[in-house]
């Protein structure tokens, strides 16, 4: 169920506007002058779907089934998965190209321009994240903020100010259609 | 040089001048090592070997510095500020700034004890901490001397101070431009730390009586549940026991135990209960502001540390009288140190004076208890209390929006609506469950645009569970012995002790106090040797198996196998780090005083040994941690840990940053990367498990260690991960080194792997990064290898 | 991974308790009969993985029952040798303590097994599944085995007819244990694998001098030289005898160098003065030389009192260790006691002049028996003079060993910073001796007395002076 913000829209579908509510979900989350971009969904999906080696970081709060589906449809669109925290017990058996990393690590390794990636096939240039605590996703992606040149879009339901994009805060009913429509903007595999 | 010994006769002695230094008795005091009272330089090549391999991470909470009037400077992307520093370096500096901190609190807490025990004891008061040749490890290893007496004490601290002046100095503006060596710094501020915390345990356990290196320290209840509030209920909030000492020797002088009730909060708690075992202990710091909020305490004393900013105000609203009996946190109040008690009690009761500072021990002691008599019956009385009654309370959770400003200001992001929502149709479960996990800041009773005092509605809707929080710990036991750890080296040896893991540290739990009684359980099970201090021993007591007992009562607390050792306050994490230098002493006879560098080097080489401080808030938790990792010890923290900006992260796909030197000759060795990290953080329980397992190889492992601590990494990873290990093959070095029960099936991934087995022999012929040789004696220090020794 | 039982293998189940309450069925145990037996056997009499049971199954079993039970297995291999038995035998117990559900305690004829009732809920039906997972544990861990094959027999009268012969097996082994001494064989074991603590630690492991921890004996030696040569346990060549009393190879000293890495070059396995054999850190004894009375003093791990020399175990524990030489302490485990040599090199038993009454119980049987009551403990003195007066009175061997002492002058000690080490072979503590001991009575080559010095417009500076006192 999605909607393009373009012209000659069905009025009767619902837009699914990803960018109100954009202030620190952690109240007082306010790491400076430079903070993400709030975009709608369609935005970071075109993102994704341009970049050359995408990472996809989810953490353990993909528990949730409908959550966890998404999860599994951008795995299945070929997006290479990072499976931080305990996320990979959930991911084990479907198939996809996913592996278990440390956040912080991660965020380490992803500032280091030599660091061959999780596959070995080499370092990425995007990252797109979700379904992470909070706090411990905003702390960890400051460093690639401050201390990398990569990419960091944010399709959770919370405003992640370090990210170069994210969603503001959202409800789980337009949670859940924002990543479809996210997802939609990928070329079909 | 060949020393002869033997005996010479001075025939004559003509316009001879002798000069005589000190005169005294006892042992000599030799140095054996190179760095006798460190400066800010004299470790600083082995702090850089630490972070040549284990990578400063900066995590920045802002990415701005206001520390001057330039400022506020903008560093992001790590640009410069005004006065030069970029993000990294103002990162660096925070991180040096935090563990000064926490080296100041242990050691000033040291200071202080040691100023009032020298005048109530004597400087000669003899230090005994229990059956043990290196009594003061950690002083030993640092200052270079064998301290024998209390006041030998004096010294160490006078060391310790002059450092953290030093230091401090070093985070001013304008100073040290490098993060590589604001890391340095922060190193020697941890092992400061150390020093300092060391040194508060061992003189309150000799002159106090605290238990000395006991295994079996008693067990004891400790709970919110636990008091009877309907005796005058004294609490003791905070980290010094001093004037909690004198509050008990009174009581006892009196026999007031059965009349009064007395417990304390965080590791005040501790020390009372190990001065008198008849003290009582609520909880750790998360449940401070909890059970002000109760109305139980009649009187509330505070010393110092972990004690809230706002205990004052919360206090005097329940008309609890407060007692402070520090000059760390004083609250305003007047000082009435030199007032006669009556005239004080009189006040405090008639709430003329919401509170006093005393700084008089015998008076708090006297007054204390008084006071708790008289307030007690007028409070009990009045029924004070913050909680809502039950009609309030229907009313309150009405009221509730559904607007999350509360779980957006809560420290967790607890579901806190969700509970309301759920209260509304009478069902308290949501409350119950978020009362454990709610860690009592209080932060929600701010957030709430319709007014509903969260907290209290929290803790209304947990009465139940909260009368039924009952658990039992071991008291503190102080240091761990020599022959525990003698009998211990054939398990450490031979593998069936896989490592030992250290639960210490705060409350601030990602997800409530059941994952660290979890993660004991799981480990303990497998043998791992758990010991525990301050709050993490107090929550992972508060959880009961099927049959109603608490881990405490189920396992031992010897420094052996599967058992769990709970050494004391926050101040006894020092005995923790200095069982890894006995170790070191006992079983390769190295030399210690003033040895740090190759202590520290045999430590992160062989002994499998990793602390978990899952709930770490504080600076001193952090400087704990970074005292530890100067000494070899990796740490792991929870998601929280985050925020401490700085983390000591390994690189294993960096091979050339895990060469070590064989000690025997100099050669250089490439080695698996153990222990991966120095500091690092997980999200959630189930990751750490397996990382507390892999964090406990070793290089120097034998092949039967090296077994049973691949079984345990690989089977918690399929356990809790549902996987195996990416890395599992990297620790393997030959066919022993597989656990032996999957020997086969391991054997035929390896070839999967593209490794040659031989199958008819067993034996694996190539693939592993390096052989096995027990032999073999990896060091970072080159000046330790016997080629360049001679 | 796969898991071809139906129960989860792993070292974390060896702790494992079965409750009476939760046990399924008992096996053995005291309150019934049974054994463990391990038995060499040639290559083609065995079937590899062959299995055979006698007597009711498992799944034929009542819950709660308790049957007589006895695990038979044979081993075949090219290394194989009856000496091996019962080194694989031992691991029975450890190996059926890895089965999740499967509690072993005991040994040999005292075997004792518990099965719970949730093993059987997760698919334990037959003890053919306890046996192969067994079987591929011995293989896996000891690969000299070949071929294995087991036979489990829970029918009462076979296991009673079985029993006896079995038990005559574990004597002779006992027998050839006890008969087989130093001089008998050609070939001792060093074991290193403490060397990850104490990397200049090496165990010489002779018939008569079982590991300081005693873990490994001269036979589980030899099986795991087997195993691995190039391991952490080997082979070392005797070579020629140098001193037999005193227990010293050439071939164990041409290889005390490289598995001292150089800290030691010379050996002697029985001796307690020279060139003894050195500890890591987990010896249950140390043993003092008191000069006083020359005669050497042990306390063991276990006592919280003090020595007769004043000072507590673990200061004692602390001169030595390490795996270094150090002459006047030394570490030994309680089972050296036992030894037919023991410290035979400075006289043995009669150089034993004190223990804690604790360990003097543990090992009374092993003092010669006109010995026994002249080995004093703390109940009978606890300082050194009036241990030399009781010495005296039982006239204990010791005393013959004591002459008149001349006046040794006070020697000054003029240590710079540093410690003073003497050559090669033994060094002497650079601890100080605690107040009390004079130095040992043990010759230096020059420096003596005869030396005259003559100080003229000399500055002495003298940085801190120390005293001690000549009593204690």
């Amino acid at each position: 169920m999605s909607a393009k913000t373009e012209k000659g829209v069905n009025p009767e579908v619902k837009v699914i506007d990803t960018t109100r509510q954009a202030v620190p979900f952690d109240t007082a989350n306010i790491p400076g002058p430079k903070m993400a971009r709030a975009v709608m969904p369609a935005v970071s999906g075109k993102m994704l779907a341009k970049a050359k080696r995408p990472l996809l970081i989810v953490g353990s709060e993909i528990s949730d089934p409908e959550v966890l589906a998404r999860v599994v449809s951008l795995g299945k669109a070929g997006i290479q998965i990072a499976s931080v925290g305990d996320s990979y017990a959930y991911l084990a058996d479907k198939g996809l190209d996913a592996h278990y990393a440390n956040m912080h690590a991660l965020a380490s390794y992803l500032c280091d321009p030599q660091w061959p990636g999780l596959d070995g096939k080499g370092g990425y240039d995007l990252v797109v994240f979700f379904g992470i605590t909070y706090y411990y996703a905003s702390q960890a992606i400051s460093a690639l903020k401050n201390f990398s040149h990569i990419k960091v879009i944010s399709i959770d339901k919370y405003y992640h100010p370090n990210a170069d994009m994210s969603f503001g805060n959202l409800k789980k009913d337009i949670f859940l259609p924002a990543l479809d429509e996210v997802i939609a903007q990928l070329p079909k595999k | 040089m060949i020393t002869k010994k033997g005996s010479f006769v001075i025939e004559g002695l003509e316009n001879v001048q002798i000069n005589i230094g000190k005169v005294g008795a006892g042992e000599e005091q030799i140095a054996e090592g190179p760095t006798p009272r460190p400066e800010i330089i004299s470790l600083r090549s082995w702090d850089h070997r630490i972070l040549d391999r284990y990578n400063a991470v900066y995590t920045p909470t802002g990415d701005t510095c206001d520390m001057c009037t330039y400022g506020k400077c903008d560093l992001t992307g790590n640009k410069e500020g005004a006065c030069g520093i970029d993000l990294e370096g103002q990162s660096s500096r925070e991180a040096l700034t935090t563990t000064i901190q926490g080296a100041a609190c242990h050691s000033a807490h040291g200071r202080h004890l040691l100023n009032y025990l020298i005048k109530k004891y004597g400087a000669d008061f003899k230090i005994d901490v229990g059956p043990s040749n290196l009594q003061a490890p950690i002083t030993e290893t640092v200052m270079g001397i064998t301290p024998k007496t209390i006041g030998d004490f004096i010294p160490v601290l006078d060391y310790v101070e002059e450092q953290l002046t030093q230091l401090m100095a070093t985070t001013n503006t304008g100073q040290e431009g490098a993060s590589r060596d604001f890391e340095s710094k922060s190193l020697h501020a941890g092992m400061l730390d150390l020093l300092g915390m060391e040194v508060s345990d061992i003189i309150q356990i000799s002159c106090l009586g605290f238990p000395k290196s006991d295994e079996n320290a008693p067990v004891i209840e400790i709970g919110m549940g636990i008091l009877d509030p309907k005796k005058p209920v004294v609490v003791c909030v905070g980290h010094n026991i001093a004037a909690p000492a004198y509050i008990l020797d009174n009581m006892d002088a009196n026999n007031l135990f059965d009349k009064i009730e007395i417990a304390g909060l965080c590791c005040t708690a501790h020390d009372m209960t190990r001065y008198k075992r008849t003290a009582k202990i609520v909880g750790p710091m998360t449940k401070e502001l909890k059970y002000i909020r109760s109305g139980i305490p009649d009187v509330l004393v505070t010393d110092e540390q972990c004690v809230r900013a706002d205990i004052l105000k919360e206090a005097q609203k329940l008309h609890i009288p407060v007692i402070a009996t520090s000059e760390k946190i004083t609250y305003g109040l007047p000082d009435r140190s030199k007032d006669n008690v009556d005239d004080i009690i009189e006040d405090l009761v008639s709430g003329k004076q919401a509170g006093v500072l005393l700084l008089d021990f015998e008076k708090i002691g006297e007054l204390v208890p008084k006071l708790a008599m008289k307030m007690g019956p007028i409070r009990k009385a009045k029924g004070y209390t913050a909680l809502p009654t039950e009609e309030e309370m229907k009313k309150l959770v009405s009221k509730c929006t559904q607007c999350l400003q509360c779980t957006k200001d809560c420290p967790e992001s607890l579901p806190i609506s969700d509970a309301m929502v759920a209260a509304t149709t009478g069902d308290l479960t949501k409350f119950e469950e978020l009362h454990d996990k709610c860690i009592g800041c209080g932060r929600c009773d701010y957030s709430c645009p319709v007014k509903i005092p969260i907290l209290n509605v929290i803790e209304k809707a947990s009465q139940r569970v909260i009368w039924e929080e009952k658990g039992k710990i071991r008291i503190g036991r102080g240091q761990i012995g020599d022959p525990e750890i003698r009998e211990e080296g054939r398990n450490l040896v031979l593998g069936t002790t896989p490592g030992v893991i250290a639960f210490v540290g705060c409350s601030n739990y990602p997800n409530g106090t059941k994952d660290v009684y979890d993660m004991v359980e799981e480990m303990i099970q497998r043998s791992y040797i758990i010991i525990t201090s301050g709050c993490a021993t107090m929550d992972i007591g508060m959880h009961k198996d099927k049959d109603g007992k608490t881990l405490y009562e189920r396992y031992p607390g010897r420094f052996v196998k599967g058992n769990l050792l709970n050494t004391g306050s926050c101040v006894s994490n020092a005995h923790i780090a200095a069982t890894t230098i006995k170790v070191a002493s006992i079983f390769a006879g190295r030399k210690t005083k003033g040895n740090w560098e190759e202590i520290a080097d045999y430590v992160m080489n062989r002994v499998g040994a990793v602390g978990l401080s899952w709930g770490a808030y504080s600076q001193k938790a952090f400087a704990i941690g970074t005292g530890c990792n100067r000494l070899g010890i990796p740490v792991v923290v929870g998601p929280h840990g985050t925020k401490y900006r700085r983390a000591y992260i390994g690189k294993p796909y960096k091979k050339e940053t895990w060469n070590v030197l064989d000690g025997r000759d100099g050669s250089v060795v490439n080695v698996e990367p153990a222990p991966e990290h120095m500091m690092i953080t997980a999200e959630t329980k189930a990751e750490v498990l397996p990382l507390l397992a892999k964090l406990c190889f070793r290089p120097s492992d034998n092949s039967l260690g090296r077994a049973i601590k691949l079984t345990h990494y690989i089977e918690l990873s399929e356990k809790y991960l549902k996987k195996m290990p990416d890395d599992w093959h990297i620790y393997v070095r030959n066919e022993a080194d597989l656990p032996v029960a999957k020997k086969e099936q391991l054997m035929k991934l390896l070839e999967e792997r593209g490794w040659k087995i031989d199958w008819e022999k067993k034996k694996i012929m190539e693939g592993p990064l390096r052989k096995v040789d027990v032999s073999f004696q990896p060091t970072n220090v080159p000046r330790l290898c016997k080629e360049v020794k001679k | 991974m796969a898991n071809e039982f139906p129960f989860e293998i792993s070292p974390m189940f060896e702790g494992e308790r079965v409750r009476k309450d939760d046990m399924f069925v008992e096996l053995g145990g005291p309150k019934s009969r049974g054994f463990e037996l391990v038995k060499a056997a040639a290559m083609d009499e065995i079937e590899d993985g062959g299995f055979k049971l006698i007597g009711p199954d498992i799944s034929k079993m009542e819950e709660g029952s308790r049957h007589p039970f006895a695990m038979i297995y044979r081993v075949a291999g090219k290394l194989i040798e009856p000496d091996i038995e019962a080194i694989v035998e031992r691991r029975n117990h450890d190996f059926q303590n890895y089965i999740q559900g499967f509690m072993h305690l005991n040994q040999r004829y005292d075997v004792w097994i518990r099965i719970s009732k949730d093993a059987i809920k997760k698919g334990l039906n037959s003890f053919e599944q306890v046996a192969k997972a067994t079987m591929m544990l011995f293989k896996n861990e000891l690969n000299f085995i070949e071929k294995i094959d087991a036979t489990f027999i829970t029918d009462p009268d076979e296991v009673e007819r079985l029993r006896g012969d079995a038990i005559k097996t574990y004597e002779a082994r006992d027998a050839r244990t006890r008969g087989l001494h130093d001089e008998d064989v050609d070939v001792f074991y060093g074991c290193t694998l403490c060397q990850s603590f104490a990397p200049t630690n090496a165990c010489v492991i002779t018939p008569d001098r079982i590991s300081l921890c005693g873990a490994i004996n001269w036979f589980d030696g030899r099986a795991a030289a087997k195993v691995d040569p190039e391991g952490p346990q080997f082979a070392i060549p005797k070579g020629e005898v140098i001193d037999a009393i005193g227990g010293e190879y050439s071939g164990v000293n041409e290889k005390a160098a490289s598995l001292s890495g150089g800290e030691y070059t010379r050996i002697k396995i029985h001796s307690f003065f020279d060139s003894p054999h050195t500890s890591c850190g987990c010896f249950e004894v140390v043993g003092f030389y008191i000069p006083e009375v020359d005669g050497i003093g042990w306390v063991d791990r276990d006592f919280t009192g003090i020595a007769p020399n004043g000072l507590a175990f673990s200061t004692m524990a602390g001169q030595t260790g390490g795996g270094k030489q150090v002459v006047g302490f030394l570490g030994v485990g309680v089972n050296y006691f036992r030894s037919p040599k023991f410290i035979q090199a400075d006289g043995g038993w009669n150089r034993v002049v004190w223990m804690p009454k604790n360990l003097k119980e543990k090992i009374k049987a092993d003092i010669p028996p006109e010995l026994v009551d002249k080995v004093l403990t703390e109940e009978n003195v606890t300082d050194l003079k009036s241990l030399k007066e009781s010495l005296e009175k039982s006239q204990h061997p010791i005393v013959q060993r004591w002459v008149k002492e001349e006046e040794v002058p006070e020697e000054a000690h003029v240590e710079a910073s540093g410690t003073a080490m003497s050559g090669s072979g033994w060094s002497i503590p650079s601890m100080q001796m605690p107040a009390g001991i004079p130095m040992m009575p043990m010759q230096f080559s020059g420096g003596g007395e005869g030396v005259k010095l003559s100080f003229k417009n000399a500055k002495i500076s003298i940085e801190r002076i120390v005293f001690k006192n000549k009593e204690k």
